[in-house]
């Protein structure tokens, strides 16, 4: 399955929605950078039922930790190069 | 070693349009088997008056493959353009449920 990764918000880049569009069931979102701005519950909406994580750090840096929808999972640098092992292709969305 | 390019972007929205043709072409160039897919905005350079240059050129190169979001070509003001042409063989208009099954069959993808 696919690992696609976002490091863009919803609101200024359209990455999210294109990959949303096409991804499958069973692929792998991984949220990074500015991308975990869309993992705050207001701001995503898990339509494809995708697994989807988020990198700890950048949430941090961002202090929405403890703000973000709670299907979403929290990974750190070790479990991104785990999933990026994992799956195969990867995607990065710019 | 399949590596599969993902073109997102308008031809003149910035420079990563032009940097994503070079991409390609050099990738191809170097004998790996390319495929193109463009997606959203990115149909946009397959559209208009050059669209046959960007074709003989991506065939030139010996891109393999060239799909194209058959839901982005249907929102262009002048989908007949695209339609009407006479296209190559290698050109297939897919579905957003074929999109997904090109990229997992794709060893590598690289998206602009």
């Amino acid at each position: 399955m696919a690992l696609h990764i976002i490091n863009h918000p919803r609101s200024t880049h359209t990455a999210i929605d294109d990959c949303l569009a096409i991804a499958r069931k069973g692929d792998v979102l991984l949220l990074i950078e500015d991308g975990v701005l869309s993992a705050q519950s207001l701001h995503f909406k898990n339509e494809n039922k995708l697994k989807v994580f988020a990198l700890k750090e950048d949430l941090l840096r961002r202090d929405i930790l403890n703000n973000i929808n709670k299907d979403i999972n929290i990974v750190d640098y070790s479990g991104f190069v785990e999933l990026c092992v994992l799956n195969n292709p990867t995607v990065s969305w710019f | 070693m399949s590596v599969l390019f993902i073109h997102r972007q308008a031809p003149y929205n910035n420079k990563l349009s032009e940097q994503a043709m070079v991409a390609i072409s050099g990738c191809a160039l170097f004998g790996q088997p390319v495929s193109v897919l463009f997606l959203n905005q990115g149909v946009q350079n397959v559209v208009g008056p050059h669209c046959n240059t960007v074709f003989n050129n991506l065939q030139l190169y010996g891109v393999e493959k060239i799909y194209i979001q058959k839901t982005a070509a249907s929102k262009l003001d002048q989908p007949k353009n695209l339609i009407t042409n006479k296209l190559p063989n290698c050109i297939r208009f897919i579905g957003d449920s074929q999109i997904s099954d090109v990229i997992n069959n794709a060893q590598h993808v690289i998206s602009f």
